[in-house]
């Protein structure tokens, strides 16, 4: 079967203003810049990075909200820029995203039940009454509302911050996604619900099959859900592959000072931290050749001519970095 | 980080201490919220202390009775604040405004909002400087914020700009200059990482213990983040529905931790050397101040809770010297 996701040579530039009338060079943010990669079906891929580093801008490119610049992405084996409206909208059904602030995404004035049945209302996928109700309750419950008539007429105001989430997710699920992206789905919530939500998503993978892309800063949480792990910096991906490698032989300089700066919960592991100075370069300028290297610990000078490319690496991942050892191909 | 000697901090001497301090919130047409109850810890000069909780467990209203800027509706009901001699909650509005940022400064949460967007950072901290030294000489303010700006690592050439030229990260830098413009015993940090990305979360943390070890601060770090706890702190009061849970060097917390919800909230923090271990959470969510619980505040959220929780609340037990649990079981060990 192929892939839910493939994800072929993507970009994505926003044109920045020009400085003046007679400005003939137009310059571009580079906001995601060549990145290829694949979703399984039933898989968790993490994308991890920074601010800026355009993991939001890959989220929304892959929603379909933002037009790709040049590359491909196929979603169930779809090439999504070469659909119209209605077939787009099929697509739509299928991929579902959550968003970070479930404070922000709830409309106030709408109850629980309205929230939730208004994606099958825009979709027109219920014929009466009863079975948009049967829907809705069947949502609300998936996504750990139980039972869900003690929430159905209340307001979003009346919830906590983790049962807001939980109507969020509900709200993707009654459409019955194949697909779902997770922007930050758990970093407003207080560290003892975080792990209710995270271990929600998991369920959902589980019983019903859903791929998940997990959009995030929080490489502490990574490891407990993701099947695979992506790491981002400035628009490109510099290492990809299992979870646990990428955590646990992290071959990106940059993947690993990211790693070694995450707080560990034991004092007796205080450790040696790279802490990179200065912060993330601005996207319209950027650096010549590898685009990590005016930061990069172990950069040498071939590192400002020459721009890494994925490789496959011994540990069994895919990274970019002139300075990791490729994979003997044999 | 974190190199300090424990011994050392124990021979520092006291700078602060709090002894059962309790805040009420007065609610319309309902009994008064028991915020905080009872609440004592000491700080050591160089010490750093972690205020742990979940969100709505006391940690800001503890936060602005020491500062006494509870709002309208809150009132400090009993205890002491021994500060410099003499009991803050007895002193004079006046007297307790020349305490606040010339002896105790704050660091607030969200960097992007405290700074005035219309005003140059600079004379952001120069107005700090003027409002509590009375320094009038301009040359002699601006050489301060030069300097200033120099210890939390801005260039002297930005001081003339806008807190939007600033990345998220330099905020938070020229807050923490700002909080420092009078030279100040302690800190008070309101979860002064939580919006930053880790990267800049690690610079920030690095920059506040090469101060604390520069300049001889105390902290109060107020967090819900254990993870910066344990690589930052000496000490750590974990509090729960306005009341102390447990009390200890931060050693004894994450290693040999009392209460059960110190265990739970533990449990609860996802841990990069373990990461295929499954997250726990903690079911419930904290009791609301102005319906609590007759019992232990934690008993309705409690794997371990037994008959007597529900009826009684647990004192503060001495588990060994310089660790406090309130939890019945505690007692009878």
């Amino acid at each position: 079967m192929s892939p839910i996701v493939q994800v072929t040579h993507l970009r994505k530039l926003f044109p920045v203003k020009k400085s003046g009338l007679f400005d003939r060079n137009e310059t571009f943010v580079h906001a995601v810049d060549d990145v290829s990669f694949t979703v399984g079906r039933g898989e968790v891929l993490a994308v991890v990075g920074e601010s800026g580093c355009g993991k939001s801008t890959l989220a929304l490119t892959l929603m379909g909200l933002e037009r790709p610049t040049s590359g491909v992405i196929q979603i169930d084996g779809q090439n999504i820029a070469t659909l119209n409206g209605k077939e787009m909208q099929v697509v739509r059904r299928h991929v579902q995203m959550i968003f970070q602030d479930p404070y922000e995404s709830l409309n106030p004035i709408m109850t629980i039940a309205d929230i939730v049945a208004e994606p099958l209302k825009v979709h027109g996928l219920v014929k009466n009454k009863q079975e948009r109700q049967e829907r809705v309750i069947r949502a609300l419950e998936d996504a750990g509302l139980k039972p869900a008539v003690n929430f159905m007429h209340r307001l979003p105001q009346e919830l906590s911050g983790g049962q807001r989430q939980r109507v969020v997710i509900a709200g993707a699920l009654v459409l019955e996604p194949e697909l779902l992206i997770a922007d930050e789905p758990v970093s407003m919530l207080d560290v003892s619900i975080r792990a209710e939500i995270l271990n929600l998503l998991l369920e959902l993978r589980q019983t019903r099959g859903i791929s998940i892309v997990m959009i995030t800063h929080d490489l502490g949480t990574v490891g407990y859900v993701a099947d695979r792990i992506a790491v981002m910096y400035l628009g490109r991906l510099v290492e990809i592959g299992p979870a646990l490698q990428v955590l646990q032989q992290p071959q990106h300089p940059y993947t690993r000072a990211l790693l070694s700066v995450v707080p560990v919960p034991n004092p007796r592991q205080r450790r040696e931290r790279v802490i990179l100075q200065g912060e993330t370069p601005n996207p319209i300028n950027l650096p010549p050749g590898c685009r990590f290297h005016p930061r990069c610990p172990v950069a040498r000078p071939h590192c400002q001519q020459h721009d890494p490319q994925l490789r496959l690496v011994p540990v069994g991942h895919e990274v970019a970095c002139l300075e990791v050892t490729p994979k003997e191909l044999s | 980080m974190g190199t300090h000697n424990p011994y050392s901090l124990q021979k520092a001497p006291v700078l602060m201490s709090v002894t059962d301090l309790s805040t009420d919130f007065l609610l319309e047409s309902a009994p008064p919220a028991h915020a905080l109850v009872d609440v004592s810890f000491t700080l050591r000069e160089g010490e750093v202390l972690g205020l742990v909780g979940e969100s709505g467990c006391g940690k800001t209203t503890l936060m602005l009775s020491l500062m006494r800027l509870l709002p309208a509706n809150g009132r400090i009901t009993s205890g002491t604040v021994n500060f410099m001699g003499q009991d803050l909650l007895g002193l004079s509005e006046n007297a307790m405004a020349g305490i606040r940022w010339k002896h105790i400064a704050m660091i607030f949460q969200g960097a992007m909002n405290a700074l005035n967007p219309v005003q140059r950072v600079g004379d952001q901290i120069a107005e700090a400087i003027v409002q509590h030294n009375y320094i009038q000489d301009k040359g002699v303010v601006d050489g301060r914020v030069i300097e200033l700006l120099d210890l939390v690592g801005i260039g002297a050439d930005r001081r003339s700009q806008y807190p939007h030229q600033y990345s998220g990260g330099m905020r938070q830098r020229a807050m923490i200059a700002m909080a420092l413009a009078c030279n100040p015993q302690i800190i008070i940090a309101d979860e002064p990482t939580t919006a930053l990305d880790v990267m800049v979360q690690a610079q920030i943390l690095e920059l506040l213990d090469n101060l604390r070890q520069k300049l001889g601060l105390s902290i109060l770090f107020v967090t819900h983040d254990l993870g910066v706890v344990a690589e930052m702190c000496d000490t750590v009061l974990v509090m729960y529905g306005g009341v102390t849970a447990e009390y200890a060097s931060v050693d004894t917390i994450y290693n040999d931790p009392q209460h059960p919800y110190t265990r739970e909230l533990l449990r609860a923090f996802p841990d990069l050397s373990r990461p295929t271990e499954k997250l726990a959470s903690i079911p419930g969510h904290p009791p609301r101040l102005n319906a609590l619980p007759p019992g232990c505040r934690f008993a309705p959220r409690c794997p371990a809770v037994f008959d007597r929780c529900h009826t009684e609340q647990p004192a503060l037990h001495l588990v060994k010297p310089g660790h406090w649990a309130s939890c019945h079981l505690v007692e009878q060990m």
